[in-house]
């Protein structure tokens, strides 16, 4: 049995201008100690799925379908004081993209840390403080115990999303979310961070869950990934098979797009056109609008998970045996990338 | 240590422009046309006694010799002396300043306890029932003109319902039971305005606070909601208003003006008044001093609250 285990989750948000599905019927799993990391463009839906596990969906959002399992227990039947106590903090616990302003600019750090232990376990406040000491220096913060009592403003970027990673760590929780952990990093720094959050998963036997849209990040640190779009999960498949046999449309668009140091500026292959408002999704293939391999069945048929591959699926109608349709115009040349030209 | 030469700082940086406010006051007060003495004088005493009362007060030398005087004797402490009182201006300061630190302290000690916790209950049930209600009663708090207010208090609860005296003043300190009544319907109107504005103020730094990452970090965490509110949020919402509550000084002086004369409080707002009508140059310009100096003290009692409040702010 998986530690996680999201079935049919549906985040909509009712606003004046409709209601956003922002995330609609997206499954996944996470095992024990797995990293999955979800990738997509701005505006997938990444987030809102990842925040739909904490129950952290403010109005007018909410989570209106589904099953979220963690560790057998559906979390969709706890009420707010429950996943209060007993999953936010010390079961599941959130990264987010920029620390400066997850974290509270006029308390320490220190006491930032301490309030959440205090608040989460039954440690009094001398000891939650040696345990903060502990974990800053676990996340590899210089004279930790000093640094305790400075602010988030007194610590760089890296070591602030260190100090929130140590925040995450304070009561050993089973699962991480990273929402975009490195995004607003150096790049010399993101790697250390990446690292840090190996090691976490190593020496803990932490799952992580990455949210991200950089498939470096994916490469570097992801067991599994999931491919969102516009609401959707597209493509799930061990990264290596992802990276060196996408089967969706949208997958493989996305890997050819990916700028190599080699590539001049006018060879670079975007993805043509932008995201379609999740208000109004298209009918059918929510890619179909976008997709250089769409035909008629994908405006009506909205495709379900096919079985591409050894644990490797792709909601994806070229994937399916009983629709008629016409050649595929895709062809997968012999390395197992895709060949441009037919894109 | 800091602190204490961040504050040294800021006062010694006052001294000019107390300095402007003295010279644009003096200039504006001899400027007024009319006739001091004669005013105080009335129509029938003759001349001779009307110049020599001018002569004994000096208006009749140059206005750049009244004003090195009034320059020189300021830095020595002395504000002059008062024509219609003839006493030093200091003395009266003094002795009318009790009265006016006393509705002003208390409109300070109800508004912002009221204020804060109102604001802080509309952040909570924002666009809610209990919200709506608390806005709306905070516009009306607004709106309300305060000499209106005062007239109407006194038309209700003086005149036609009778159970407040409609004016007066007696030192909480000498008789605090006797004091009560008598004070109830001034500080009332001086807290009405300044608590509606902190209210608004509260509820919207409240709102926008609650938008903040760090608020999510904190549920995210299992911080429960009422802690988030009042620790994590209210201590950010606090630096706009601790300058709402620094310029509110300005606001309760102003309002005090009004509030003695239609009280009949024998409080600095009324010698201040009355120092203008009577053409009483060293009270109305003393005055003004006295509350500009009270103004820029509260600024910069702001300024440092500041620093303490966000360990961004650095006092330099």
């Amino acid at each position: 049995m998986s530690l996680l285990e999201v079935a049919d989750l549906r985040t909509y948000f009712f606003t004046p201008d409709g209601i956003v599905q922002a995330v609609d019927g997206v499954s996944f799993e996470v095992g024990a100690g797995e990293s999955l990391g979800i990738v997509g463009e701005s505006g997938a839906g990444k987030s809102v799925a990842v925040k739909s596990l904490m129950g952290l969906i403010r109005d007018p959002g909410r989570v209106v379908d589904g099953s979220i399992r963690f560790d057998g227990r559906e979390l969709t039947d706890l009420s707010e004081a429950e996943l209060r106590r007993e999953i936010r903090g010390n079961e599941i616990s959130i990264v987010f993209q920029d620390a400066m302003s997850a974290l509270n600019p006029v308390f320490t750090v220190g006491s930032q840390i301490q309030e959440i232990i205090v608040e989460n376990t039954d440690l009094h406040k001398t000891d939650a403080r040696e345990r903060a000491i502990e974990l800053l220096e676990d996340v590899g913060i210089p004279d930790a115990d000093q640094r305790i009592d400075e602010y988030p403003h007194q610590y760089s970027g890296g070591m602030q999303q260190r100090a929130m990673i140590a925040m995450a760590l304070a009561c050993n929780p089973r699962l991480i979310i990273a929402d975009e952990p490195t995004t607003a990093l150096d790049v010399t720094i993101q790697a250390g961070i990446l690292e840090l959050f190996e090691e976490i998963q190593e020496k803990h036997d932490t799952s992580i869950v990455y949210v991200t849209h950089d498939l470096g990040v994916v490469r570097e640190v992801c067991d599994r990934v999931a491919v969102m779009y516009l609401g959707k999960v597209v493509e799930q498949a061990p990264y290596e098979e992802l990276f060196r046999n996408p089967k969706h449309p949208y997958t493989q668009s996305l890997l050819n797009s990916v700028v190599t140091p080699d590539e001049r500026l006018d060879e670079l292959n975007p993805i043509g056109g932008t995201m379609p408002s999740a208000v109004m999704p298209p009918s059918g293939c929510r890619f179909r609008t976008r997709c250089p391999a769409a035909f008629d069945d994908c405006l009506a048929v909205d495709p379900p998970r096919y079985q591409v591959g050894t644990d490797h699926d792709a909601a994806c109608l070229l994937y399916d045996d009983g629709i008629a349709r016409p050649e595929p115009t895709l062809h997968e040349t012999d390395d197992g990338g895709v060949n441009e030209s037919n894109i | 240590m800091g602190l204490f030469r961040y504050t040294l700082r800021r006062f010694i940086q006052l001294v000019p422009v107390l300095f402007g406010i003295v010279t644009l006051t003096f200039i504006m007060m001899h400027a007024l046309p009319g006739d001091p003495v004669r005013l105080w004088l009335g129509e029938e005493p003759g001349q001779e006694l009307a110049d020599e009362l001018i002569a004994a007060h000096g208006f009749d030398r140059p206005m750049h010799e009244q004003y090195l005087d009034y320059l020189v004797n300021l830095v020595q402490g002395d504000l002059g002396q008062s024509f219609v009182y003839n006493r030093p201006v200091t003395d009266l300061i003094w002795e009318r300043m009790e009265p006016t630190m006393v509705i002003m302290g208390l409109s300070y000690l109800i508004a912002l306890p009221v204020a804060i916790g109102l604001g802080i209950y509309g952040a909570a049930r924002h666009n809610r029932a209990g919200d709506h209600v608390s806005r709306l009663a905070g516009l009306a708090g607004i709106s309300t003109p305060n000499f209106w207010l005062a007239l109407m208090l006194i038309y209700l609860l003086a005149f036609n319902l009778d159970v407040l005296p409609a004016s007066g003043y007696t030192s909480p300190f000498v008789d605090p039971v006797g004091a009560a009544p008598l004070l109830i319907m001034p500080v009332l109107t001086l807290a009405t305005a300044q608590t509606a504005l902190l209210m608004r103020m509260t509820r919207s730094s409240m709102i926008e606070e609650m938008r903040e990452d760090y608020v999510e970090t904190a549920r995210a965490y299992g911080i429960p909601e009422r802690k988030i509110m009042l620790r994590h949020s209210f201590r950010n919402a606090l630096l706009p208003l601790v300058t709402i509550i620094g310029l509110q000084v300005s606001t309760l002086l102003g309002g005090s003006v009004i509030v003695e004369e239609i009280f009949a409080i024998p409080g600095l707002g009324r010698l201040f008044f009355d120092s203008v009508i009577d053409q009483d140059y060293s009270v109305a310009v003393g005055v003004t001093l006295f509350f500009s100096t009270l103004f820029l003290i509260g600024v910069v009692l702001t300024d440092i609250a500041y620093a303490y409040i966000d360990p961004r702010i650095k006092y330099d």
